[in-house]
């Protein structure tokens, strides 16, 4: 697992940058009244590192809350809160993934010349919480292994290379793809990959890391013994 | 003929317990085609095919790849679910009195009237979306290029212990041929010489050539995919005897 975590961010990130077509992309961003005139290649590069991060962040942290559910019940059973349980998890997940979002921010910034790399480093720390989050919420919800991933897998690859991002042209800037988990990282990644450094910068990263303590918060509520009986009653109600 | 039947009839009633069969088989393929919409720049592409350079509008070549990606995901993994879910089972089939045969063309049955049914359902959304010179021709390239992708999925479900691992190959080989190498709106390699080696390269060139004129006839590349196919076939039962005699 360790070793997939780095391979295959870094797989997705090389090979976008490797095949993406050099075509011009004109776009502007949802803070800044500047259009940016850029290449597929580099969109895509700046772009490709939030979405493998994504996949991967969402993808373990799925996998590791799906597989640690029965040991979450016993471990509740002996005295631990559940506050505990999703933080201590959430540690071990954690350093590994700051590894690999550092891995992940060095590539793309190599293959693609970015005005502000700080900029992109955050924004490719605040995607791969988000994810981390998200992975966890469907894991919690979900943890059937197969579907679970395919999910993960689907939803980040569309909210990050199609709903969020400049080539899903017709989707890009609609105000419902501002609930999305990647909309402020790739905002900030944009405009510090071709502007410099976000002049508004905390409006984006207060709003990105509201959205990683929401999915948090929604996780803590589904795993809470109320909910727990809510569920419960529903599927007898219902007989499912 | 009706023991056949009632095998067909279980192996599909398997098939479509698999919960993640509904993603794969329906709203994957969906949202493949509504992203190629949604998706495409407003440019004329350079498309060189055949030693022609056609121009032609990227909203149209998006939707005509994405077609093939869609169907091919389709295709590959139906296979693969089909042969790892039924891989226990083959053994108690065939103690109850059904031969390899038998059981092999029930599966095969399940494969290809699934294959057939979303090649269709696509062809007809391709053809409503945009201007194909030769219809016939694009439906045969898309049949084709889902068959080959069924043979990749059906060797690999008859390999792999892990289903996970076996479903990302597949998605990872169908995504990157077919909506990135293959592709002239994305990607800046997909006329190099090595891409012929691709699974589905031949496919797509057989539609490209439904839909642009490119001086060529669309089932030029006939032989190509049948013989693609034989070597799969062959090279697998060859390697697999190997193994199994070791």
């Amino acid at each position: 697992m360790v070793f997939s975590c780095f391979i295959l961010p870094l797989v997705i990130i090389y090979s976008t940058w490797w095949i993406t077509a050099d075509l011009p992309m004109i776009f502007g961003l949802k803070e800044s009244i500047q259009s940016i005139d850029a290449s597929m290649i580099d969109v895509h590069v700046l772009t490709g590192g939030l979405t493998a991060m994504a996949i991967t962040a969402g993808l373990f942290s799925f996998i590791m809350t799906a597989e640690n559910t029965k040991l979450y019940d016993r471990l509740k059973l002996v005295g631990y809160s559940s506050t505990t349980i999703i933080l201590a998890s959430f540690l071990g997940l954690f350093i590994i993934l700051t590894a690999t979002a550092l891995v992940a921010t060095i590539l793309s910034l190599s293959l693609a010349d970015a005005k502000s790399p700080i900029g992109i480093a955050i924004a490719i720390f605040l995607i791969t919480l988000n994810y981390a989050a998200v992975g966890n919420l469907v894991g919690t919800i979900y943890p059937k292994l197969t579907e679970g991933t395919l999910i993960i897998l689907i939803f980040s690859f569309m909210d990050l290379m199609l709903f969020t991002n400049p080539m899903g042209i017709d989707l890009y800037l609609q105000t419902w793809t501002f609930y999305l988990p990647g909309f402020w990282p790739v905002q900030i990644a944009l405009e510090s990959g071709f502007l410099g450094f976000p002049t508004d910068f905390l409006k984006p990263l207060l709003l990105s890391l509201l959205y990683f303590i929401v999915v948090i918060l929604i996780t803590q509520i589904v795993k809470s013994d109320a909910s727990t009986n809510l569920a419960y009653k529903v599927r007898r109600t219902f007989s499912i | 003929m009706n023991k056949n039947v009632s095998l067909s009839n279980y192996v599909s009633k398997n098939f479509f317990r698999e919960k993640s069969v509904i993603i794969l088989v329906v709203v994957l393929p969906l949202l493949l085609l509504y992203s190629a919409d949604m998706s495409a720049p407003d440019l004329l592409i350079d498309l060189r095919l055949d030693g022609k350079i056609a121009q032609v509008q990227a909203d149209a070549l998006l939707i005509i790849l994405y077609s093939m990606t869609a169907v091919v995901f389709t295709a590959a993994t139906t296979s693969f679910f089909v042969v790892y879910n039924n891989k226990k089972l083959v053994p108690r089939l065939m103690v109850s009195g059904y031969s390899r045969l038998q059981i092999t063309m029930s599966m095969l049955l399940i494969i290809l009237l699934i294959n057939f049914i979303i090649s269709l359902i696509v062809w007809i959304y391709v053809l409503y979306s945009v201007d194909v010179i030769n219809a016939f021709g694009f439906l045969v390239g898309l049949f084709l290029g889902s068959f080959i992708f069924s043979t990749i999925g059906l060797i690999l479900g008859d390999t792999v212990n892990n289903k996970t691992l076996g479903l990302y190959t597949l998605l990872t080989l169908g995504m990157l041929d077919t909506a990135f190498l293959e592709n002239p709106v994305l990607s800046r390699r997909y006329d190099e010489s090595w891409v012929i080696l691709m699974p589905a390269r031949a496919s797509v060139e057989m539609i490209l050539r439904s839909s642009v004129d490119s001086g060529v006839a669309w089932f030029d590349g006939l032989l190509t995919i049948l013989l693609y196919e034989l070597i799969l076939i062959i090279g697998y039962i060859f390697i697999r005897s190997k193994i199994l005699k070791n």
